[in-house]
């Protein structure tokens, strides 16, 4: 059974080509275009294996989402990983407490190897 | 002198007459009469003592026979005693017989004697004689009293006097003070102000002083008001600030001090104050607090933009990476037969290039927006500078090749330093990719060593070189040396080398010969010290970042 990744991205283009990529090396792929659409799929039962998050989104921006992440032990568990184009990325990601991070622009070699990592697969 | 002191009978002489013969003293009595005289009468040695300790007699007549005490003890008694040592005695005698004993008498500190029975006119003679004596004793005496009083009167007027000329002198100086000036009484009421006070106010003089308050900016005069009880109370300075309004009807800051004086003097007042104009002081100072938060402001509001702006350029720049990047490895499935195809791969792979191009572009842009607003933060960690380089080698391989540039690196082990990673990674890119664009396809020689407390990196190419006027450009931002447009860019990867290596506390420098190729030599120390982090907040030009000119 191939792992669910929810992308969190408001940008549906590249939520689009993330997808295709995530899709065409084998994984499953739900789409929500900011953190408070996220929310409700994962309320709704949406299981991921990993979250894709964005930082920058309007409506619920990545902090807050991860805010309201924590806040629900049933959904606090499921790793994160940040896609920022912040120029210091770690850090962006470690005060947020996601478990990996992607520098934007996003290739597919760094993109497949962060969720590799993170899956363990 | 005054006229009592002329008067004898203001002086009252008594005269203690001794004897155990009341026939005798009565005799005394009727010679010695008032208003000249006040005879005092004792009838033995015992009642003559207890007489001497209750009055002040001018003058003792002292029998010298008497049953319970001789005269000669009496007398004795009289002389050790410090208030009556100095009393005249008279002494009374029968015939000549008694006149062994009156020189024992004389020894005693007896003055003179009488012979019974007494010639009424020697006695009054004798007496009169001591009378006088005493008389002017106590005149002299009551004058030396008085020049004491005239003395103590005198001195006391002339410290009136002096004080009168302080505070005269003290009025003189507060009036000529550039200074408001005050002073109220210790329980608070303001009695004067000097003249400054009226030119400020724009008052007339008759106005009167307790009417400060009327000067006093409403916003601040419960806070003064407070304030000056305070100070009241406790006896100690008051220093407050609060703005006056002037004759034009305009207030003004002014530091108002207040120093209590000593209340034990009567003369000065129990308060002395001052204002002191700080408009101009504390305007610069509001002024430099508003810029101060303006400032604040607008880098936050710069530090916000430059982040929106690398979200917004980066985020449409994920996107084309990797649609081509997917376009490139997964084709269409029936692409290698279509016509045109090899074509049209080519075109992929050089809009790939080109993006990383961008990518890099727009990172440099960033950087250098960053480096201008002084926002270059270092994040330090352990880091292997062999480990990185080797990383960025690795990275760069498809480029190399395609530049047909053989990269050497030699690296004496790790060689570990407390650098930011992120940081270090794109200095050695930006000197690994400038030697393969420069490079002439010659090989890249990177060398990376550690001395004590020193990391060096050297990155050398066998290119085209720097002609010697340009060796000091090269740093600068948006310098290329050489036909610079045949080879792209925006100048910045040198500028952003040199600020990331000058943040670390270290050194950059290059050497070159035209045709020869150039050396490019880092030097960091391994542990940035405080001191040695350079402030970015200094541009490489010299030039402070927030120079409008340089605004990104």
């Amino acid at each position: 059974m191939s792992h669910l990744i929810a992308i969190v991205e408001d940008d549906a283009d590249l939520a689009g080509v993330l997808a295709t990529v995530l899709e065409s090396h084998g994984y499953a792929v739900s789409s929500a275009s900011n953190g408070r659409e996220a929310l409700e799929q994962l309320h709704a039962g949406n299981r991921p294996a990993l979250i894709l998050l964005d930082m920058m989104m309007p409506i619920m921006d990545g902090r807050e989402f991860r805010e309201a992440q924590a806040g629900d032990a049933e959904i606090a568990g499921i790793p994160v990983v940040l896609m920022t184009a912040d120029g210091n990325a770690p850090r962006k990601a470690e005060s947020i407490g996601a478990v990996g991070y992607l520098a934007k622009p996003v290739g597919i070699p760094e993109l497949l190897g962060e969720v590799r990592r993170v899956l363990g697969a | 002198m005054s006229e009592d002191t002329n008067d004898p009978k203001a002086i009252d002489v008594r005269i203690l007459v001794v004897d155990d013969q009341r026939a005798n003293r009565l005799a005394l009595r009727a010679l010695l009469t008032e208003p000249d005289y006040r005879v005092v009468e004792a009838a033995s040695a015992r009642e003559a003592l207890h007489r001497l300790l209750g009055e002040e007699f001018a003058l003792i007549l002292l029998d010298v026979v008497m049953p319970d005490m001789s005269g000669f003890e009496l007398a004795s008694a009289v002389k050790q005693r410090r208030q009556t040592a100095a009393l005249p005695i008279l002494f009374l005698t029968a015939e000549a017989d008694d006149m062994d004993r009156v020189f024992e008498g004389y020894q005693l500190g007896a003055v003179d004697y009488l012979v019974k029975p007494l010639n009424p006119d020697v006695v009054r003679a004798k007496v009169a004689v001591f009378a006088e004596l005493y008389r002017q004793r106590k005149r002299i005496e009551r004058q030396a009293a008085l020049l004491v009083e005239a003395e103590r009167r005198s001195s006391e007027l002339r410290l009136v006097k002096l004080r009168l000329a302080a505070d005269r002198r003290y009025r003189t100086v507060a009036e000529a003070a550039p200074q408001i000036m005050w002073t109220a009484s210790s329980d608070g009421r303001v009695d004067y102000f000097n003249r400054r006070w009226f030119e400020y106010t724009g008052w007339p003089d008759s106005a009167p002083p307790d009417t400060w308050a009327d000067a006093i900016h409403p916003g601040d005069l419960d806070r003064c008001r407070r304030a000056w009880r305070t100070a009241l109370d406790s006896g100690e300075t008051l220093q407050i600030e609060c703005r006056l309004r002037n004759a034009a009807g305009n207030h003004r800051w002014h530091l108002c001090r207040a120093l209590p004086v000593d209340v034990e003097e009567t003369g000065p007042p129990a308060w002395i104050g001052t204002f002191t104009d700080i408009d101009d002081q504390k305007r610069a100072l509001l002024e430099r607090e508003v810029l101060h938060r303006e400032t604040a402001e607008a880098l936050q509001a710069r530090d916000e933009f430059l982040s929106v702006a690398s979200h917004e350029l980066k985020t449409p720049l994920s996107a084309l990476k990797l649609q081509l990047q997917l376009l490139l490895e997964r084709p269409p499935a029936d692409a290698a037969a279509t016509p045109g195809w090899t074509q049209a791969k080519r075109g992929l792979e050089l809009a790939n290039r080109q993006v990383d191009r961008l990518v890099r572009l727009v990172a440099a842009l960033l950087d250098v927006s960053k480096i201008n607003a002084g926002r270059l933060q270092l994040e330090l960690a352990e880091v292997d500078l062999s480990a990185i380089a080797e990383e960025v080698v690795a990275r760069l391989a498809d480029e190399a090749a395609r530049s047909k540039v053989a990269v050497n690196v030699r690296a004496a082990g790790s060689v570990v330093g407390r650098w930011d990673r992120l940081r270090l990674e794109q200095v050695v890119t930006n000197l690994l990719t400038n030697a393969l664009k420069f490079g002439a396809g010659k090989p890249v020689d990177i060398e990376i060593a550690g001395r004590r407390g020193v990391a060096s990196l050297t990155v050398r190419d066998r290119g085209m070189g720097i002609a010697p006027d340009d060796v000091e450009r090269v740093f600068r931002r948006f310098e290329q040396t050489g036909p610079a447009r045949a080879y792209g860019g925006l100048g910045l990867g040198l500028y952003i080398v040199r600020q990331i290596v000058e943040a670390h506390g270290g050194t950059i420098r290059v050497e070159s010969r035209p045709s020869e190729g150039s050396t490019f030599f880092v030097e960091l120390p391994r542990e940035p010290s405080a001191m040695q982090i350079a402030p970015v907040i200094q541009a490489a030009d010299g030039r402070a970042p927030h120079d409008p000119d340089h605004s990104p």
